[in-house]
């Protein structure tokens, strides 16, 4: 269940980012409540992943995993984080320092409580430079205007004197993203970085992703819950229900050959895939951490249930090139007896 | 506005005493004080043996303010007061919002016992009588004490009684905006926890912080003054306001020289310009 799919679109290299496996868990009486479970992907240098799923999947809690600051009291309780093939989970608070924001940049959902407001925005841009010893002083302020200029931030030395609430919406995602940036990294985390935009401003953000990660080869893993976003921006797409990943694979054979039926009732429940579309037409809802079904977390609302899915968690089955899903409807010795459900 | 009642309190507190000491309330009609403009020049001690002890002169030109029935010049005793009163519970300010922003800060950085045993001390200080802990301790020092030895034990007695004030107020906003999205989004970008901590949460009880400021500032000024009109303050050599409030209690202040009163005037005019000034920069950053 550790397979790695190699991109379609990537050079045949090690991926950049390696996720093996990561369990996070919050302490509930006696034992856990896990809200990501087994959860491994792969992302290549200059790739986006999609990571797409309903409210409460765990996505957020993915990417907090990814980068060591799950909120406590939750806790990683298992797997791997290997960057650039090093396990990031027995890091010191210090090599953290040296990894957050310097190899892995984040950029939040909400760029207004995201932003410190007691500060400028050119002095929190430079305040990354300064932390990572990029630069201090005059320079960095001057290397801010010119971040706040890559990202395509109107009057970028004005910007850099406004404190955030000076900013509007999009202005103030771009300062995050500038903020992500600073440190140069080699992947970028968007945690939504559009949900709590104007539809217009979000087509400029995702615009200017696209554009930096070209311009700055950047690898990306991108949250979302919108597939229009994931059918516009991604390489990859792994696809999140009740904290496991349940299905993965290149996005236009997603698009074209949803295997999972989670996915496929979120592409049908969409008219033609198409852009905008919220993950929510689905019957039902993600079930709470303390009513997950031993077995499949999707068994509660699967128009195609078998006997055995609310209590044997099914694992990853190849469904085609670089194309897993978590599916009893796939267990080849069932398909062979013909047993359609 | 609880500042500005305070204000009053004070002003009140200090005319009514000043009145209960040489009491006669028709003076409080009499001539009004004239508001000089002029550079200090003279000394605060020198006197005038000419003058008459029951009816020092009002206003004349060399002294702006009138003079004390030893001839001192008023005005020139309420500048030189003043440097003692106003420095001194500045610096009883400062103190107190130097050591309760680091107890805060540490507090509500650490939490669990750290926070728990800080906070129960602090508490322990807050419920001490502020006037009567510093009463008690300069009535323990020899009678006769330097000015300079005076102003320091003032300023480290108003200091720590004041600060516990700040230090609850910091860590309260400390601990609450701990969780807020942008501390973790500093922590994404690297900044180790000692910086996250001195960058992002101690700037965020600033306008807690100032408002403390304004509390304590006049409180102290009123505290000094309370202890140099009892007598236990600052000679007559090297007054005070309150000092020079203990010299108008020895006369017919409020009947026969109601300039005398001019450091309770002062007092008030000190705070309210201090607040009009936090006011302003508190404007000037929304
Ligand atoms: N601090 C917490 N304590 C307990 N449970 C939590 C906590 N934070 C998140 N969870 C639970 O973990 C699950 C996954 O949360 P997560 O925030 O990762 O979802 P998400 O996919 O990012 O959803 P959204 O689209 O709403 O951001 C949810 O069921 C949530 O209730
Ligand atoms: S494992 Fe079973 S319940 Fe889960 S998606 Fe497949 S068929 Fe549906
Ligand atoms: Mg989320």
């Amino acid at each position: 269940m550790t397979t790695t799919f190699p991109s379609d679109t990537a050079p045949p290299q090690p991926p950049l980012l390696a996720v093996r496996g990561l369990d996070v868990a919050f302490p509930r009486g006696a034992g856990w409540l896990h809200a990501v479970r087994g959860v491994s992907f792969d992302i290549h240098r200059g790739e986006t992943l999609g990571l797409v799923g309903e409210s409460g999947s765990g996505k957020s809690l993915t990417a907090f995993g990814v980068i060591g600051l799950v909120p406590a009291p939750g806790r990683t309780t298992g797997g791997a984080v290997l960057l650039d093939g090093r396990d990031l989970a027995g890091l010191s608070e210090l090599e953290w320092c040296g990894v957050r924001g310097r190899r892995i940049g984040f950029v939040f959902q909400e760029p207004m409580t995201a932003l410190d407001p007691v500060h400028t925005v050119g002095t929190q841009i430079a305040e990354v430079l300064a932390v990572h010893g990029l630069a201090r002083g005059r320079e960095a302020l001057e290397r801010a205007i010119a971040l706040l200029d890559d990202v395509a931030m109107p009057e970028p030395s004005l910007a850099a004197r406004a404190y955030p609430h000076q900013l509007s919406g999009g202005m103030r995602q771009r300062a995050m993203i500038a903020i992500a940036l600073a440190g140069d990294p080699d992947l970028l985390i968007a945690d939504e970085p559009t949900t709590a935009l104007d539809v217009t401003v979000q087509a400029q953000i995702l615009d200017l992703l696209r554009l930096l990660k070209a311009r700055r080869r950047l690898a990306l893993l991108l949250i979302t819950h919108d597939l229009g976003v994931v059918a516009q921006m991604a390489d990859r797409v792994a696809v999140m229900y009740g904290g496991r990943v349940v299905e993965t694979s290149g996005v236009r054979e997603l698009f074209a050959t949803p295997r999972h039926p989670y996915t496929r009732g979120l592409l049908e429940s969409v008219p033609g895939g198409s852009a905008g579309a919220r993950l929510v037409a689905i019957d039902g809802v993600v079930p709470a951490l303390d009513a997950m079904p031993a077995g499949c977390a999707f068994t509660p609302r699967c128009g195609e249930r078998l006997a055995r899915c609310g209590d044997d968690p099914p694992p990853a089955f190849d469904v085609g090139a670089a194309h897993q899903s978590r599916c009893w409807l796939h267990d080849a010795a069932r398909v062979d007896r013909g047993l359609r459900p | 506005m609880s500042l500005r009642r305070l204000l009053l309190i004070a002003g009140v507190l200090l005319v009514a005493t000043a009145w209960l000491g040489r009491g006669d309330p028709g003076a409080l009609v009499g001539p009004s004080l004239q508001p000089p403009l002029t550079p200090v020049r003279g000394s605060p001690t020198t006197t005038d043996a000419t003058t008459d002890a029951a009816a020092p002169p009002a206003a004349t030109r060399r002294a702006w303010l009138g003079t004390d029935p030893i001839g001192r010049d008023v005005f020139v005793r309420v500048v030189h007061g003043g440097r003692v009163s106003v420095v001194l519970a500045a610096t009883a300010t400062a103190l107190a919002l130097l050591i309760g922003v680091l107890v805060g800060a540490a507090a509500g950085a650490a939490g669990g016992v750290i926070d728990t045993t800080l906070m129960r001390l602090s508490e322990l200080v807050i419920v001490l009588p502020a006037l009567y802990v510093l009463l008690a301790v300069r009535a323990a020092l020899p009678l006769v004490v330097s000015p300079v030895t005076l102003f320091l034990v003032t300023a480290a007695v108003l200091g720590a009684i004041g600060a516990p004030l700040v230090a609850r107020a910091a860590r309260a906003v400390i601990a609450s905006e701990r969780s807020r999205d942008f501390v973790q989004a500093a922590v994404a970008t690297g900044a180790s926890p000692w910086r996250v901590l001195v960058r992002h949460l101690v700037p965020q009880a600033g306008p807690v912080v100032v408002a403390q400021a304004l509390v304590l500032f006049p409180a102290f000024l009123l505290a000094e003054a309370t202890m140099s009109f009892a007598g236990l303050g600052f000679p007559s050599d090297n007054p005070s306001w309150g000092t020079l409030l203990q010299d108008a209690a020895s006369v017919r202040a409020l009947d026969t020289a109601p300039w005398l009163l001019a450091p309770v005037v002062a007092m008030a005019a000190t705070v309210w310009a201090i607040n009009v000034a936090a006011d302003a920069t508190s404007r000037r950053r929304s």
